[in-house]
């Protein structure tokens, strides 16, 4: 036991000695921000992507003010935190993370007050030197809903008139998952009452074969004609079905259609993709936290079609699916949510309970 | 709320969710049979079906694909046999370290070749074509639930059959079955162990091999980061049903896909709270293997009583 508690005194005194290194290296090089980005991995074409993006972008743009880091940590916790430590050890001004690693991010924020932190994608509130944002992509689902309704009644190619639309998730009780799915089911009903939303979830991020299996059920059975997949790597899955059967998908988080541009049968199946700009969201917040000094600690904001932080991808696929019907109301929709006319209701911020019950309502 | 039960496309998707389960179940069996317990099914599956994507990928061919896929697979297996089998190493940790190995090492393969972690949609494959059997297909519901399957699906239909064969009715087989009852009767009878052993390795590789590659070249059109899922896991659950039997092997996986599938149709027809639907496969599961279990006490109560 005592080498033990010798061996991890020698260490914390060795960490600590580089840390201090690294500390008087950083304030020589003068008045630049330092600011970190610590993400899972790049790669995923959504969510980190997107949050890595708009770290290189600010990066760029404000490279006379900051030093943007855009740091890649895995999934591990524990790598995330050491990461983070090491960052603030570094001399880093902000700090920014999402969801996943939030635990972590409490516990270094505590420990070095004077460090700005910003947490992504999670609602935490109260802290002297935490600012959360979120994104409300139930805007974003309900336009697509309205595409998703428009593209199942109006007899294109391929489609029932059965007035379905169906949605596969990755996994119940999410709320990032369902903050798009009440949106989708308030859009389908905005445009047309009489749509009927069906639904799946697949249980799994990563069982494309399963996602196929539901979407083909949804399809062949319950008669949808569109399937908005929020499933990530599962809604692989979806888009093939949708490609045997020749109905039509939206997809999630990116432009989708875009890494099918090898297999045009797939491609053809996107009606549009609902976006979740996270890069966007935090280019403002390091634009704002650089001008200003500082950023509205302690509270948790929402960001929405208003702030340009989620949307719909309008592509030449969109053009010639959705009838100007349709178009008419997404931009009026649109137009609505941001002059704050139109709220739709999402699942941020609420209770499990709640949410169910709310997803029960829209469905009725 | 049960009429989805007589609809064909229901039983089409039970049959297809069955292939993947069904071949590594298969794989399992053999494995059961030769006396190894081969946890890296999962591993070695995920990395034939990412192997067969980027060789069908590159080459255009099928048959190429096909190839590096089951030679993959065998590969692995060996891999795997080398360390058991010659160094002595422990079965499971070496298992485990296959799917380590397979999960990180697909991923890593992917974003190199294809630049997406996520999938390989940048890259097009070749893959098994779906089989409309003349006659069968012309017969209403059972040729829309028995044709049109994929080429892979009526595939492990005749491993199955084949495998039962070899088993039960060969020299081979019946090696197989002494190596893995006892290993030191079976060499003290001439039978060469580390021979029949990596025989039955080789053979699970084949079956792993296609059992991926349904996923990625069959169902899916392309190969997904991590996309077999569990099935492999799974496999080593239906062979503790089938106790090495490729018959009861394949009614087991059979009962599983059965349950998958009606897991779909449940969340889409009824009312029923999700996360008890999501519990019914392996409820279903183990009530069956309760019954099972019942029924062999109840012969081996029998055939003690028939000693006496």
């Amino acid at each position: 036991m005592k080498k033990v508690t010798a061996l991890l005194m020698a260490m914390s005194l060795a960490v600590g000695c580089i840390g201090s290194t690294c500390m008087t290296a950083a304030a020589e090089e003068g008045d630049k921000k330092e600011i970190y980005v610590l993400i899972r991995a790049r790669g995923d074409l959504s969510y980190w992507d997107s949050m890595a993006d708009g770290g290189d972008r600010a990066g760029e743009d404000f490279a006379d003010e900051a030093n943007v880091h855009v740091i890649e940590t895995t999934d591990d916790n524990q790598a995330n935190l050491t990461a983070m430590y090491e960052a603030a050890d570094n001399g880093a001004d902000l700090i920014i993370t999402a969801g996943d690693f939030i635990d972590n991010m409490v516990t270094v924020a505590e420990e070095y007050p004077d460090i700005s932190f910003l947490m992504v994608n999670e609602k935490i509130e109260g802290y002297d030197n935490i600012y959360a944002i979120d994104f409300s992509t139930c805007e974003a689902g309900f336009l697509a809903g309205i595409a998703a309704a428009d593209v199942a009644s109006q007899g294109l190619e391929g489609t029932s008139g059965n007035k379905v639309v169906g949605f596969v998730g990755g996994m119940d009780e999410v709320i990032v998952i369902q903050e798009f799915f009440m949106g989708y089911i308030a859009g389908a009903k905005y445009y047309d009452p009489e749509t009927q939303v069906v639904y799946n979830y697949v249980g799994d991020w990563g069982d494309p074969d399963t996602g196929r299996t539901q979407a083909l059920a949804q399809y062949n059975d319950a008669g949808a004609d569109v399937i908005f997949a929020c499933a990530g790597g599962s809604g692989n899955g979806v888009y093939q079905a949708a490609s045997e059967v020749g109905k039509y998908v939206i997809g999630v988080d990116s432009d989708q259609s875009l890494s099918y541009a090898e297999q045009p049968e797939i491609q053809k199946t996107f009606v549009t993709c609902v976006l979740k700009l996270l890069g966007n969201g935090i280019y403002d917040v390091i634009d704002t936290f650089l001008s200003e000094g500082s950023l509205p600690y302690g509270e948790y904001d929402i960001f929405g079609l208003a702030e340009d932080s989620v949307g719909i991808v309008e592509n030449d696929l969109f053009d010639s699916y959705v009838s100007d019907q349709g178009k008419a109301a997404i931009e009026e929709a649109t137009q609505k949510i941001v002059d704050g006319e139109l709220e739709v209701s999402g699942a941020l911020g609420k209770d499990q309970e709640t949410i169910q019950a709310e997803i029960a309502d829209l469905l009725q | 709320m049960l009429s989805f039960l007589v609809s064909p496309s229901f039983w089409a998707s039970v049959l297809a969710s069955t292939t993947p389960v069904l071949l590594a179940t298969l794989a399992a069996n053999i494995m059961t049979k030769a006396g190894i317990f081969n946890l890296g099914i999962e591993g070695t599956m995920l990395i034939c079906a990412l192997g067969g994507v980027l060789a069908s990928g590159f080459t255009g061919s099928l048959f190429i694909g096909m190839l590096v896929g089951v030679l993959l697979g065998i590969l692995v297996s060996f891999v795997l046999g080398y360390f058991i089998l010659v160094m002595n190493a422990p079965m499971n940790s070496c298992g485990v370290a296959i799917n380590l190995a397979a999960t990180g090492g697909t991923v890593f393969i992917l974003a190199m070749v294809c630049g997406s972690k996520n999938n390989s949609s940048s890259l097009v494959s070749a893959y098994f074509p779906n089989v409309a059997i003349p006659l069968l297909k012309d017969i209403p519901v059972v040729g829309q639930i028995l044709s049109g399957q994929n080429a892979v699906t009526y595939l492990s239909w005749i491993f199955v059959a084949a495998t039962y064969f070899l088993l039960y009715h060969t020299k081979l087989g019946l090696n197989i079955r002494a190596v893995g009852e006892n290993e030191a009767a079976a060499k003290s009878a001439g039978i060469n162990v580390l021979r029949i052993k990596f025989i039955a390795l080789a053979m699970c590789g084949l079956f792993c091999a296609f059992g991926g590659m349904y996923l990625s070249m069959g169902a899916l059109h392309g190969f997904t980061a991590g996309m077999v899922s569990g099935r492999g896991f799974l496999s080593l659950a239906m062979d503790a049903i089938a106790q090495g039997n490729p018959l009861i092997g394949c009614a087991s996986s059979f009962l599983y896909g059965f349950s998958n599938t009606i897991t779909v149709y449940l969340q889409l027809y009824s009312q029923l709270d999700l996360q008890l639907i999501s519990a019914f496969p392996y409820v279903f599961i183990l009530v069956v293997l309760m019954f099972i279990q019942l029924g062999r006490s109840r012969i081996e109560k029998k055939k003690q009583r028939a000693q006496f």
